[in-house]
């Protein structure tokens, strides 16, 4: 049990990738009496197939220690006559220019109108041109009414090759990841997806988009993930008008009463447990309790008795008014308790990043969702994102996750802070090419005399 | 005039004269011209001869090979150049060659080699185009000769007929191998009856010297041959070699078997055991060590064995050079006397200065060795009888022949050493799996111990230690048995306390100072401007924490310090702060578990404290040097040197150290949380809390989600402050929740374990 349960820890990022997948409708009656299969396939099909964008874009990133261009491919899907676009988080995060590619051959820009990282989910529109004949596009379905087996067709752009389309089935409806979103169950189905296919739509028999195919198993057939339309178009609202979905938090660590995976039981039908809360929360701050059992939430009964049901709750939680105090009824051992906490804006789940040219390594913004072990050292500051090999930080010893605490004197507190000093030392390398950078690694503060003077962007 | 084939003639002739003026009046007639030089020489060619060794390898392996020693060897006779040792003989299918004289009867007297029969495939002789088939038929007592017998007569040999009666002028005539060719030089005797003399004044017994080799008069008529380059003040060097003391071949063999029977009773095989490692050194999926850099594998030996000497009917001389940690283990003592029975013995002492240790055994034996306590200087060229014991496993194999000691060097406390090789083969770098060396003993004529293979002890221990540690004995020296006895008789004033077995929980025991340190590189040191004073960033260290209550932070240490060099009582140099600190785990623990979330449990043994150990070179050095020594710290700081003194003190526990409880039902163990631990983890000291450090691979507890290096605050509810309060709480069994703690996350576990009393 425990390695196929982590299996998915293998799963990719079909980052580069676009997926689409159809999704099978419940059959009407009137399919059973003429079960012309084909002809189902190809009406699906060709409501979508249109719709389907083929994505390029030009990410920056830093994890080489330098500031890169890398070109990423996905697929989407268009919604709406107004050029908007479906796709992946991945595929058009730290994107620099979006480019699509649409079935019918017309090429355009995009625009990233909103993203949302916990959920995988990006917004984009169409540049359009004002004369240009109206743009296909795709209706969302409905997923929740989605049944194993049902037929379904991923569309996209596998491996970079565009106007694909694969048929299979739904092979579970609420399949828990634990470590990939914790707002969201994936809809898994056996129609091929690879990487290429991210962002693509998984379309049911009726035509519709009912799943937006997002990841896939390494070294695994038959395995695709995809994101219910039930969770986008909950979603959908916020990414359009905020540009984010601007979650609420409550650094509540939930588990539900049966744990099969840790092989935990809590005698209770009723509830969630409280794993844990995270450090500087709301939650902690409240005065939960490892253990606890929450029945309800703001008059709410919540029950999570399997680790399925946990995502709903979290979504519901994180989709709660911020500010505003909720009563928990708790129990806590024998006793009952009310527990207030008010949830509030989660805020950025990454932090910024910058890379520094002459010292070779790039910084990035400690996050306390993304770097949890850095920001239980410090709460604010930055680190060492990725370093250039070879480069000048690498020689001087800098290695990533280093904690930027002090450089040439001045205290660290944000990517500001470094950027001056290097553009101030870079500025003056004639006269001094050394600088003292004080770091803090494992808890502990190192020195590290980072030489400079060679420029390795001109070799 | 001159062919391959004619034998006297290949031997290119030539004559030297001496270039210094003459002085005395007696000289002045003697003034030979080159060319009567040249033609003597010509006339001694046939009483030269060359003594051809062909060796071969046994077992692997070959003669000892010592090049300075064979040229002493060969003293008397001039060095026969042409090779360096005898493996590289084997190799390139030649004998060695060494000079010998023709003397009458079919005899050679030759250099002796020393070489054991087992290298020895033929003895041969050869003179000009004749190679003649000969044995050994005696070896001088005295001096560094053999005699040969050979099988035919040499054809043409002019046999040395010596006449110490005939008068001066002398000439001296060598004869050597230049590059591959044998010559022969002649040298006039400036003064034959005015020897060169050296005394050591106050002392009586002084001696005189002759310059060694052959005598001969003016006509080349032999007079005397010369080999030993010490003679009495009153003794006739012209003595006779009817009179020099020999030994003879058969005589030889009852020596041998003699020393053999002797070193069956006193040489035994000695087993020792030691304790597991109670916190082995680890290594990382990828192979990396994870262990303190420094730190030694060999350290983890769990089993030895080798030689001890039965020094006194109860005491054996255990030759392992044990370091304090290793010793610390040490278990059991067993002792193999010659009929295979096996002895306890008890510990009794590490001594202070040699790599070897006193066992006492539990019932007597015979057969103690008596110590030879006349200075080892005296015994100079003597025959001598040498044991070459090897103990592989529980096999000890023994090889005896003959030694002699060629020339001394003076050493540690002006200590007096032989040239003798104290090991023979074994590898250079002796690790577990490889071929511990031959351990040589030397003994005189009449069987008492004259020299020990033992190494020395260093006292300087940091920054050394990763050159590695040699427990087999490698690095012994040939030392004087008189020293031994010195130090037996001195009692427990030649013992180290504090290298000495100890109790399990005491095995990991260290020294501390409280600081975590980083070390010096060339920019960290000059930017701090200590460049000088650590050898450009080579040694020294910076402090990067002081822990509270520690000696450092009571000294006033502080963050930014740098520890340059620590001047420890008894020690004569200082030691040089010098570590390796690289911990490449420091800051990943955090994706490090998030890895084990998913990673099989049968890697949760390889996975590397996150904190690195407090064991370094530094805490390991001072932990060798022995608690309660005093010293003072060269600390560098605000540009200037300041000096602190400290007293070696025992540390907290540490991890590898703390009070552990391993719970079958539970297939997990915890530890006590220490104070690196608590560091890490940023606890406070009465924060609740022990440390998970193994989870069995399958276990409930690895289902569960426990993984290793996290903490478990509480059970039921029940703060847990150390590892008897969870053992308590959990020893009857039963449903428990834990609270389970990484970094800044917790959560709850549910565990369930049998009653302790019922797992297997």
């Amino acid at each position: 049990m425990p390695l196929l349960g982590r299996l998915w820890i293998l799963v990719i990022l079909a980052g580069l990738l676009a997926v689409s997948a159809p999704g099978q409708q419940v059959l009407p009656p009137a399919v059973a009496e003429h079960p012309d299969f084909r002809r189902i396939v190809q009406d699906a099909k060709a409501r979508v197939f249109p719709a389907v964008v083929y994505i390029k874009c030009l990410r920056e990133t830093h994890e080489t220690g330098k500031k890169e261009s890398q070109q990423i491919a996905g697929s989407g899907v268009i919604i709406s006559t107004d050029g908007e676009v479906l796709t992946n988080w991945h595929v058009i995060d730290k994107a620099t220019s979006v480019r699509c590619l649409l079935s019918d051959g017309r090429h355009a820009k995009a625009e990233v109108v909103g993203s949302d990282q916990d959920t995988d989910l990006a917004l984009l529109r169409l540049q359009s041109d004002e004369n240009a004949p109206d743009l296909p596009y795709a209706r969302l379905g409905d997923s929740s009414v989605l049944k194993e087996g049902d037929f379904v067709m991923a569309m996209g752009a596998p491996w970079g090759l565009n106007r694909s389309v694969s048929i299979g089935i739904v092979s579970c409806t609420r399949r828990y990841l634990d470590t990939v979103s914790e707002y969201s169950l994936w809809i898994q189905t056996d129609a091929a997806i690879n990487p290429g296919n991210s962002g693509g739509p998984l379309v049911n028999t009726g035509g519709e988009v009912v799943g937006l195919n997002a990841r896939g198993i390494c070294f695994s057939d038959g395995m695709g993930f995809a994101i219910p339309s039930e969770t986008i178009a909950l979603l959908l609202p916020q990414l359009r008008e905020q540009g984010k979905v601007n979650w609420s938090w409550t650094g509540l660590r939930l588990q539900p009463l049966r744990d099969f995976n840790r092989d935990m039981y809590f005698d209770a039908t009723e509830g969630l447990i409280v794993a844990g809360t995270d450090p500087d929360s709301p939650a902690r701050r409240a005065g939960f309790q490892p253990k606890d059992r929450i029945v309800s939430i703001g008059g709410h009964a919540v029950t999570a008795l399997t680790e399925e049901d946990l995502p709903v709750i979290r979504r519901w939680l994180g989709l709660l008014p911020k500010g505003q105090e909720l009563a928990c009824a708790v129990i806590r051992g024998e006793e009952k308790l009310t527990v207030a906490v008010a949830p509030r804006a989660k805020g950025d789940v990454e932090g910024q990043e910058y890379a520094l040219e002459r010292f070779d390594f790039a910084i990035k913004e400690i996050n306390q969702f993304d770097n949890p072990g850095l920001f239980f050292h410090r709460q604010k500051g930055v680190f060492v994102f990725g370093v250039k090999r070879p480069g000048n930080a690498v020689g001087a010893g800098l290695r990533a996750r280093d904690i930027i605490v002090k450089i040439d004197g001045v205290t660290v507190e944000t990517i500001d802070d470094v950027k001056k000093v290097h553009e101030r030392l870079v500025a003056n390398v004639d006269e001094r090419h050394r600088v003292l950078i004080v770091v803090l690694r494992g808890g502990l503060m190192r020195q590290i005399v980072l030489d400079f003077a060679r420029d390795y962007s001109k070799e | 005039m001159y062919t391959q084939n004619c034998f006297w003639q290949a031997w290119l002739i030539i004559a030297l004269i001496a270039a210094a003026p003459l002085t005395m009046a007696g000289d002045k007639e003697d003034k030979p011209t080159a060319a009567e030089l040249a033609r003597l020489a010509e006339h001694l060619a046939g009483s030269f001869v060359v003594v051809e060794y062909t060796v071969r390898s046994d077992k692997g392996e070959t003669p000892d090979s010592n090049w300075t020693r064979l040229r002493r060897v060969s003293s008397g006779f001039s060095f026969s150049a042409g090779f360096n040792n005898w493996e590289q003989l084997i190799k390139e299918e030649r004998p060695g060659e060494l000079a010998g004289y023709l003397l009458p009867d079919n005899r050679v007297v030759t250099s002796d080699p020393m070489l054991h029969p087992r290298f020895v495939e033929r003895i041969a002789v050869r003179a000009g185009d004749q190679l003649v088939d000969a044995e050994i038929e005696a070896y001088g007592r005295d001096r560094n000769i053999l005699f040969l017998r050979l099988s035919e007569p040499i054809h043409n040999g002019k046999p040395l007929a010596f006449d110490t009666k005939r008068p001066g002028p002398y000439r001296t005539v060598r004869f050597f191998n230049d590059e591959g060719t044998w010559k022969i030089a002649v040298h006039r005797v400036q003064d034959e009856d005015v020897p060169a003399v050296t005394i050591t004044p106050g002392q009586s017994g002084d001696a005189s010297y002759v310059t060694p080799g052959l005598y001969v008069d003016k006509a080349g008529a032999p007079v005397a041959l010369v080999i030993k380059s010490k003679a009495e003040l009153d003794e006739d060097w012209r003595r006779s070699l009817r009179d020099w003391p020999t030994v003879s071949v058969e005589n030889m063999s009852k020596l041998l078997d003699e020393v053999e029977r002797i070193a069956s009773a006193g040489l035994l095989r000695v087993n020792l055991r030691f304790r597991s490692p109670r916190t082995p050194s680890k290594s990382s999926p990828f192979g990396i060590s994870v262990s303190f850099p420094g730190k030694d594998k060999s350290e983890e030996i769990t089993e030895w064995n080798g030689t001890g000497v039965l020094v006194n009917d109860t005491t054996v001389l255990v030759l392992a050079n044990l370091r304090p940690k290793v010793t610390g283990r040490l278990e059991a003592i067993r002792v193999f006397a010659g009929d295979g029975q096996p002895v306890e013995a008890e510990f009794a002492g590490t001594l202070t200065d040699y790599g070897a240790f006193l066992a006492r055994l539990k019932e007597p034996r015979p057969g103690a060795l008596p110590l030879e306590t006349r200075p080892i200087n005296e015994f100079e060229d003597e025959f001598l009888l040498k044991a070459q014991i090897r103990v592989l496993g529980e096999s000890r194999t023994a090889y005896f022949w003959r030694d002699r000691i060629t020339s001394f060097s003076v050493g540690w406390r002006r200590q007096i050493y032989p040239d003798a090789s104290a090991t023979s083969g074994g590898d250079s770098a002796p690790w577990q799996e490889s071929q511990p060396p031959g351990m040589n003993f030397l003994f005189t004529l009449d069987g008492k111990l004259l020299g020990i293979p033992v190494a020395r002890r260093e006292k300087i221990a940091s920054g050394d230690r990763w050159r590695g540690w040699d427990p087999f004995g490698s690095d012994a020296h040939m030392l004087a048995a008189t020293y031994m006895a010195d130090v037996l008789a001195g009692g427990n004033r030649s013992v180290d306390a504090e290298n000495r077995p100890l109790t399990e929980e005491d095995e990991n025991r260290l020294a501390w100072l409280g600081v975590e340190l980083q070390a010096m590189t060339p920019d960290l040191a000059r930017l701090n401007n200590v460049a000088d004073q650590t050898a450009n960033g080579t040694t020294g260290a910076m402090v990067t924490y002081v822990y509270p209550s520690s000696p450092a932070s009571a000294a006033g240490f502080d963050q930014g310090d740098i520890l340059l060099r620590l001047h420890i009582e008894g020690q004569p140099k200082p030691m040089e702060v010098r570590l390796k600190d690289e911990n490449p785990f420091g800051n990943m623990m955090d994706q490090f578990w998030a890895i084990a979330e998913d990673m099989p449990s049968e890697f949760f043994d390889q996975m590397p404290t996150p904190w690195g150990s407090v064991e370094n070179t530094l805490t390991r050095a001072l932990t060798d040097v022995g608690f309660g020594k005093r010293f003072t710290a060269e600390v560098f700081r605000d540009g200037e040197i300041v000096t602190k003194d400290f007293v070696v003190t025992a540390g907290p526990p540490h991890y590898e150290s703390a009070k552990r409880f391993k719970s079958k039902a539970a297939a997990l163990t915890v530890r006590n949380l220490t104070y690196e631990v608590r560091r890490y983890f940023q606890l406070k000291p009465d924060d609740p809390g022990v440390i998970v450090s193994k989870v069995e691979k399958g276990s409930r507890a690895a289902v569960a989600g426990i993984r290793p290096y996290e903490l478990i605050l509480s059970v039921d509810d029940q703060p847990i402050h150390d590892v008897t309060e969870l053992e308590r709480a959990i020893a009857d069994g039963g449903e428990f929740r834990l609270n389970v703690k990484r970094m800044a996350t917790s959560r709850v576990v549910t565990l369930k374990v049998g009653a302790e009393s019922e797992a297997e």
